[in-house]
């Protein structure tokens, strides 16, 4: 089953292949090891792309994209995460924070923030979860309090990723205390250079320089720093977060992968036991299947029609294959020596794929959130 | 595990687990996986539970060690217990008797010597073992050569134990590590509580004295060996996949959103009773195993291979369910499930993946089995 988009996307998924070969070492496993190398690597990666129009291609032209498809978008979210994200911490600005800003944002702001995305020059993060709002976000409680012609925020935020590289944050924070806890939440566009920020990196196994804690005590933040309406910000969260939870392409990551397995262990894949090879092959559909929910999803947005159970089901489908296909090629690399060369890269590629796949059913909405999503979905509408 | 000696394991179990509380990477925050005072296991009388009294040993079997092996399990405890007691000691016991021998046996119980044995492990298929390494005679000169990848704890080891064929017959043979000609290289792994290496030996000389063949038949002692090294990985994933779900079911009860324990929801609950079955069958499957493997039973393999099989398997899952449980705080290096996630996924791959205990057990039926 193979996919076909167009010669467009073919020419630029070409080109991106073309580019990752001759600017992406071969060992590398993503912009957040305790080499700094690779994030100088990636953040030189993102202003290549922007330089070719190839960050973020399908934003309008008056924001540095070229109007193209919605599947040269997604070819280029494909290309990235299979080869272990050479944009780093990018992807979320083109993804979803650009997008989110073209959208709610006023003249000023598009024209302040998009420009820099766009040339692949600023690092977001996100501040949604604390501590004690997870699944439960809408408790959250750092607080925005009014002051004179502006806003004091107070309070922590947990799980932020790349919050120590980050130049803004894309804030949610309470602004008043309504009924409902989903009501009196306020988007703000914080600058991560503002007095009374304090980053806190939290050491996880997925890596290092992943996730942080930032605590804010009276961080002073203008009336231009707001997006959207004051009191607003969970309309807009929900909208973020259907656009984050496709945001990964994680299927393409655990496709290239697996179809590198054979290869890498070269004559000692025919040795594997004939079960495994069924397993591999399993996966190699479900990665597909992903694939094609995934584009589903893409093309119901393209047409405005996606609702919060279509993410949900992609992403249900999607974060379980990335762990069901790092246990099979877990099992593949217990049997096969690869202790140099190719067969060492792909080693250390399966083995970083495992360890940052725990994190997918968590991560952006737990699995089990997701479902509770899908089935109130499929009840309202029964 | 109902035997005779049930009273006896329940307080080597309960000071086991007293003495070990405060090791597991639960506590420590996770940061070191600092190895566990090699001088106060001697003086527990833990590296010396299987060897005889007239060596310094309290004389007990593989039903003790278990219960110990599964504690440590618990704490995912960092010690070279596995590659010095669990298998030096046993591999010394079915020599026959000798006095270098019982010298290294008392030894070993006092904690002043700790050894390695390089059995097959890097190509986890199992069956009858084939010696890794083997014996050449020029004249009077002894030589070994070969390979064995994926040694427990060789690094630290005074001496290694190398399973040998000397013209197609078992034996063992011990070399120092600083041998010429032998080459050790660590094989870092995802579990950072273990320690695991690669021994090469190219034409390594050994002294005739340290050559040393098996009480009877040499198969026997030789796949007994690896039995031992299967078993006591399945009672490591016991212990780690019960710890697993004790902590997860402390903090779904702790962990309140929406206003109310985490515990409370119907995922979660479901989860931890699944987790509860799982752990009941292999608890079943661990305990008959190691009563077959103490009682010396003929065929012993069929329940190791079972225990291995599923146990190994079965922790992988406990361990992933108790991160996806705990949330975001799962995957922090505090938290220390990591460490648990990791040891499992290093058990369920080391002596045979389930796929190979799987294929071995199904071969009986098809009259072709090992037994």
């Amino acid at each position: 089953m193979d996919f076909e988009m167009g010669v467009e996307v073919e020419a630029l998924r070409r080109e991106l292949r073309d580019l990752v070969a001759h600017h992406v070492p071969s060992d590398y496993l993503g912009a957040f090891t305790d080499d700094p190398a690779d994030l100088e690597m990636a953040q030189g990666f993102c202003r290549l792309l922007a330089d070719r129009g190839l960050l973020c291609p399908a934003w309008p032209g008056e924001w540095g994209g070229r109007d193209a498809s919605p599947w040269e978008q997604a070819a280029v979210r494909e290309e990235m995460w299979a080869h272990h994200e050479p944009r780093g911490a990018q992807y979320m600005g083109v993804n979803w924070v650009g997008p989110t800003i073209m959208r709610h944002g006023t003249r000023e702001q598009q024209g302040l923030h998009l420009p820099p995305i766009a040339r692949g020059e600023v690092i977001w993060c996100q501040g949604f979860s604390e501590p004690n709002a997870g699944s439960d976000l809408a408790s959250l409680q750092t607080m925005a309090r009014r002051d004179g012609d502006g806003w004091r925020v107070s309070g922590q935020k947990i799980w932020t990723s790349y919050a120590t590289m980050a130049q803004w944050c894309f804030l949610l924070a309470r602004t008043s205390r309504e009924e409902r806890k989903q009501q009196g939440l306020t988007i703000f566009l914080l600058p991560m250079a503002a007095a009374g920020i304090d980053v806190r990196p939290i050491a996880t196994m997925i890596g290092p320089h992943h996730l942080n804690e930032v605590f804010f005590d009276g961080v002073w933040v203008t009336d231009a720093d707001v997006l959207g309406a004051v009191g607003d910000g969970w309309r807009v969260v929900q909208e973020v977060l259907s656009f984050e939870r496709v945001g990964i392409a994680r299927y393409a990551r655990c496709e290239r992968l697996l179809i590198w397995a054979p290869a890498a262990l070269g004559a000692e894949w025919d040795d594997l036991p004939e079960d495994l090879h069924g397993r591999w092959a399993r996966m190699v559909m479900h990665a597909r299947r992903a694939r094609l929910l995934a584009y589903r999803v893409v093309d119901l947005q393209s047409r405005g029609q996606v609702r919060p159970g279509d993410a949900a089901a992609y992403r249900i489908a999607v974060t379980r294959l990335d762990q069901e296909s790092a246990q099979v090629l877990m099992d593949i690399i217990g049997f096969a020596a690869l202790g140099e060369g190719e067969g060492l890269r792909f080693r250390r590629a399966v083995e970083d794929h495992w360890r940052y796949s725990i994190s997918a059913t968590v991560a952006s909405g737990s699995i089990e959130m997701q479902r509770i999503l899908l089935a109130r979905a499929l009840m309202a509408a029964s | 595990m109902d035997s005779d000696f049930g009273a006896v394991h329940d307080e080597l179990r309960g000071v086991a687990r007293m003495m070990l509380a405060n090791h597991s990477p639960l506590t420590t925050a996770g940061r070191s996986f600092k190895p566990l005072d090699w001088q106060l296991l001697a003086s527990s009388g833990w590296l010396g539970l299987e060897v005889p009294a007239a060596q310094g040993g309290a004389g007990a079997g593989f039903a003790e060690l278990a219960v110990l092996l599964t504690e440590f399990g618990r704490v995912a405890a960092a010690a070279p217990y596995l590659g010095s007691v669990v298998l030096g000691t046993a591999a010394l016991s079915l020599l026959e008797a000798n006095t270098g021998r019982d010298h290294r046996l008392q030894e070993l119980a006092a904690g002043t010597r700790r050894v390695a044995v390089a059995l097959p492990t890097d190509r986890p298929e199992v069956g009858q073992p084939t010696a890794p390494f083997r014996i050449r005679r020029a004249g009077s000169v002894l030589e070994v050569s070969g390979r064995a990848g994926f040694v427990p704890d060789v690094v630290g080891a005074d001496e290694i134990l190398l399973l040998a064929a000397d013209d197609h017959r078992p034996v063992l043979v011990a070399v120092a590590p600083s041998a010429p000609g032998l080459q050790i290289d660590a094989q870092p792994v995802v579990d950072e509580t273990r320690h695991l290496a690669a021994v090469i030996a190219d034409g390594v000389e050994i002294d005739p004295d340290s050559l040393w063949s098996f009480t009877g038949s040499p198969e026997a002692g030789a796949a007994r060996l690896a039995e031992r090294a299967m078993l006591a990985v399945a009672c490591d994933s016991l212990g780690l996949a019960t710890m697993m779900m004790e902590a997860t079911v402390a903090y779904v009860t702790d962990r309140y959103q929406f206003g109310r324990p985490i515990g409370s929801y119907q995922a979660v609950k479901h989860a931890c009773a699944d987790m509860l079955v799982g752990i009941s069958i292999c608890s079943e499957l661990v305990g008959t195993a190691v009563e077959a493997l103490s009682s010396d039973e003929p065929g012993s393999w069929v329940p190791v291979s079972m225990a291995k099989a599923h146990v190994s398997s079965v922790a992988v899952e406990i361990a992933g369910k108790a991160i996806q449980l705990h949330g975001g705080v799962g995957y922090t290096w505090e938290r220390g499930l990591h460490a648990y996630l990791k040891r499992a996924a290093l058990n369920r791959s080391l002596f045979g993946s389930p796929i190979a205990h799987r294929r071995r057990l199904a071969a009986r039926y098809a009259g072709e089995g090992n037994s």
